[in-house]
């Protein structure tokens, strides 16, 4: 008897899992927007940041009304951080006939989406794909490798590095001694080139620089020794994760009067590791709640309750990009809203609502337009990160004409006749 | 038919018996492109390549008995250089685009010859390492290198037609992918029934018999690491031709890890067998990665089941069932359904089990328990809202686990053999024959 009912369990069970991997398959070739991310791999955490940002954004779109009395949707499909997941993704939404691909992750990834997305529109020029590259900060995605359908909705190493020694020249923290220690692979080396560039106008000289490997370095204190010895009062680093960590750690414990000034802090679990290490470092970003009054407030307050998690670092660029897109759908005839050329076109136009103000896209390559604010880790901060005492307290807000880096006409796209 | 004609068959029937499925099987896959849409057409061509790639390897550990822990560094190299060529096509080189993988295996040929010599002075554990030691520096070199390979943005191309073959299309990929897997394989087949294939196998058992009877046993073993790497470089240069791109990121450890665990599963001792663990990881990846956050976990189970209850892989097992058709035993079907059911039921209450803590530890849970005011707010698994709190739910995941124990129980006796035997042959200690 016991028997039996089992059976008959295993067996309804068995029957659901068919019934709902058949409705999955349907309701999957209805969507034509696909959210590539590294889900799982060594970068997950980084996906994560991107994830809750999607989440928020689309409910925050579909909330209000939809667009054109639509609510939108994206299926997200995991690259687990690798380029060869980004390129099987990317055959797979356009298999399933994704319009429009929102990538998250890391440079390579991003790179090897964006020229797989560009061979395909430059195969099959009447069914192309609009690609939005939500947190990749290479250079060359909007220089050498732009292309008409690709945007970039985060920044770079030269308006990151830009708007921390402007903000911090601007209220005299930056000193006239600038060290420089990255990742020595092309984002480490963009910082670099971007802190040696930004010398002459910003009147500070540059007295050492180090590129080390990635992810290898176990004891940072042979460069911290460096650092002191050079005579340095503010270091420049672009590093992120276990290299920032390990650097951070290594400051606090040869008591270097230094101060960092640095792009990737505010990332989760950053603060929290660092410990009273983090204390006076300084970060550029796109989001600090207390810089925005009340308006910042109320994004946190929403995000947190959508989400359960703070936006932070890349989560904000997500949420730029999808209300970009939300914007330029809405601003295209209702058959049109899911034509990527229309879209792209569309793209170049509109603005965006951002807490820090405006943000947008620059035609001439795609690169965003946005607002960065630059702020002190501190244990005043009204709203704390990490569940620690400590938090950004802002130094500055840079508006998107303050932050933007001219393009250098690298960028040679194919537009549409 | 008398069970006693299929035991006393003729050889050519017997040949025939092992062609018609081959064949079967190739015309399949020859035919697939009118039946498939571009996402599985693309999902086969990295099958064909994983397989090819995990035959080039299973070489050095199913023929040798040599496991290497640094098998990407040729897949990649392979890769790398068949990109380079390609981007000398794209330049107006004239080397013949078909010919690609060629340029591939050939270079990983002559980095296996280098390497192989150094790792095979060693056997076992010690070999091992040496691949793992060669892995690092190459990778060393090559992420530095950024002229030459690239760099982590990697080194891209495009496929140059030939004479009327445009290579523009996913459908001539996939063609081509295949009929250079099918080459390599053949290459390992015949490889593999030719006397050196004799000898290599002979080193394998007793490699100082070999060596007294004349042959220079670190020479051929240098030549069997070297063959092997020329195929996985072949397979490399596939991937490369495929993706029109290749990245350093080839070069880590988890390309080296994926050859191992498909060797694993699909069954070292049997030829094709690396093909099947190829297959089935890659299309799991490939598929199951997009339905749910945890298929790494689900992937790493299916293989702790395999080790544990089919060392011999899922192409031992058919081998096993093969035999015992063959033979004149009848056929357990009782216990077959017994297994499957309880199998099944294991499954189901795994994922229902991962699927629920997998969604209540999210973050955005908590929120929506907060801002819904339910303490459990439902999941939804298989397409179904389940109340992860509720004893129905609960109930239910236990009797799935006791149903699939007490279906399962006479396996425990042979898992844990299995186990004995895994912690001997970790320890060192000589496996007993057959």
């Amino acid at each position: 008897m016991k028997l039996k009912s089992a059976l008959k369990i295993a067996g309804l069970s068995a029957a659901g899992t068919l019934a709902s991997a058949l409705l999955m398959g349907t309701a999957l070739a209805q969507t034509q927007i696909d959210v590539i991310l590294p889900v799982t791999g060594p970068t997950a955490g980084t996906g994560e940041l991107f994830k809750n940002g999607v989440d928020f954004a689309f409910g925050e779109v579909n909330d209000a009304g939809g667009v054109h009395g639509k609510k939108i949707a994206a299926r997200i499909l995991d690259d687990g951080g690798t380029t060869q997941g980004g390129t099987d993704r990317v055959r797979q939404a356009i298999s399933g006939g994704a319009k429009i691909i929102l990538q998250g992750g890391g440079s390579a990834v991003a790179a090897a989406i964006s020229a797989d997305v560009k061979r395909w529109n430059e195969r099959n020029p009447d069914n192309p794909v609009l690609l939005i590259m939500m947190g990749a900060e290479a250079a060359q995605l909007t220089k050498k490798d732009c292309h008409f359908y690709a945007f970039r909705t985060s920044t770079n190493a030269d308006m990151r590095v830009k708007a921390l020694v402007k903000a911090l020249s601007e209220n005299n923290r930056l000193g006239t001694k600038v060290f420089a220690i990255n990742q020595d692979y092309s984002w480490g080396r963009e910082m670099d080139a971007a802190v040696k560039e930004n010398a002459a106008p910003f009147k500070y000289q540059v007295v050492g620089s180090v590129l080390h490997d990635v992810s290898k370095i176990q004891d940072f204190s042979p460069f911290v020794e460096r650092i002191r010895e050079s005579g340095a009062e503010t270091v420049v680093t672009g590093n992120w994760a276990r290299d920032l960590l390990l650097l951070m750690q290594s400051v606090s414990s040869a008591n270097l009067k230094a101060k960092f000034a640095t792009v990737f802090l505010d990332e989760k679990g950053n603060i929290a590791s660092a410990g009273k290490a983090a204390l006076g470092s300084y970060v550029a970003t796109a989001f600090v709640a207390e810089a925005g009054g009340a308006e910042g407030e109320a994004y946190l307050k929403k995000f947190n309750e959508k989400t359960g998690a703070n936006p932070v670092s890349a989560g904000n660029n997500a949420v730029m990009a999808i209300r970009l897109l939300s914007r330029a759908i809405a601003s295209v005839p209702e058959k049109d809203m899911l034509n990527p050329t229309a879209l792209a076109l569309a793209l170049e136009k509109v603005t965006a609502p951002w807490v820090h103000g405006e943000v947008s896209i620059r035609a001439e390559d795609h690169q965003l337009r946005l607002p960065l604010v630059v702020g002190e880790v501190s244990t005043e901060a009204r709203f704390k990160l990490d569940g620690t005492d400590m938090g950004l307290k802002p130094v500055k807000t840079l508006t998107a004409a303050e932050t933007e880096v001219p393009a250098d006409g690298s960028c040679q796209m194919q537009r549409p006749k | 038919m008398d069970p006693k004609d299929k035991a006393t068959h003729s050889p050519a029937r017997a040949a025939l018996l092992r062609l018609v499925p081959l064949a079967l099987l190739l015309g399949a896959l020859v035919a697939l492109p009118r039946f498939s849409d571009m996402a599985f057409l693309n999902a086969m061509v990295l099958v064909c390549i994983a397989a090819l790639y995990a035959m080039g390897y299973n070489l050095l550990w199913g023929q040798a008995g040599l496991i290497s822990f640094g098998h990407a560094t040729y897949f990649a190299f392979g890769a790398s250089c068949t990109i380079m060529t390609m981007a000398a096509i794209e330049r107006g080189s004239s080397f013949p685009t078909p010919l690609l993988p060629l340029a591939g295996g050939a270079a990983s040929f002559l980095m296996g010859l280098v390497a192989g010599w150094f790792a095979t002075i060693r056997t076992g554990v010690y070999f091992a390492m040496i691949t793992v030691a060669i892995t690092e520096l190459v990778r060393a070199i090559v992420q530095r290198w950024d002229t030459m390979f690239g760099g982590e943005a990697g080194i891209t191309s495009i496929r140059m037609a030939w004479g009327p073959i445009g290579f523009q299309k996913l459908i001539d990929v996939y063609y081509f992918t295949l009929a250079w897997t099918v080459i390599g394989i053949l290459l390992l087949w015949f490889l593999q029934r030719s006397p050196l294939g004799t000898v290599i196998r002979g080193i394998r058992e007793q490699e100082e018999r070999v060596r007294f009877l004349g042959y220079d046993t670190h020479a051929l073993k240098t030549l069997v690491f070297a063959i092997s790497a020329g195929v996985s470089g072949m397979a490399g240069g596939l991937l490369a031709f495929t993706n029109e791109s290749t990245n350093v990121a080839l070069y880590e450890g988890a390309y080296s890890t994926t050859v191992l665990i498909n060797t694993v599963i699909g069954g070292a001792g049997v030829f094709l067998g690396p093909v099947v663990g190829a297959t089935l990881t890659t299309l799991f990846g490939y598929y199951v990665a997009n339905l749910t956050y945890y298929w790494l976990l689900y992937m790493g189970l299916l293989f702790m089941v395999i080790v544990v209850c089919a060392p011999r892989g899922i192409s031992g097992l058919g081998v096993d069932a093969f035999r015992r058709l063959r033979s004149d035993a009848p056929v357990p079907w009782g216990r077959i359904v017994r297994q499957a059911a309880g199998w099944l039921a294991m499954a189901l209450g795994c994922i229902m089990t991962i699927e629920l803590i997998g969604a209540v530890v999210q973050p955005s849970y908590g929120a929506l328990a907060r801002s819904s005011g339910v303490a459990w707010p439902p999941v939804r698994v298989f397409g179904i809202s389940w109340m992860p709190a509720s004893p129905l739910t609960l109930g239910g995941i236990a009797l799935l686990f006791s149903f699939g124990a007490l279906m399962l129980r006479d396996g425990v006796v042979t898992a844990r053999r299995n186990v004995a035997k895994l912690a001997e042959a970790i320890a060192g200690k000589p496996e007993p024959g057959p």
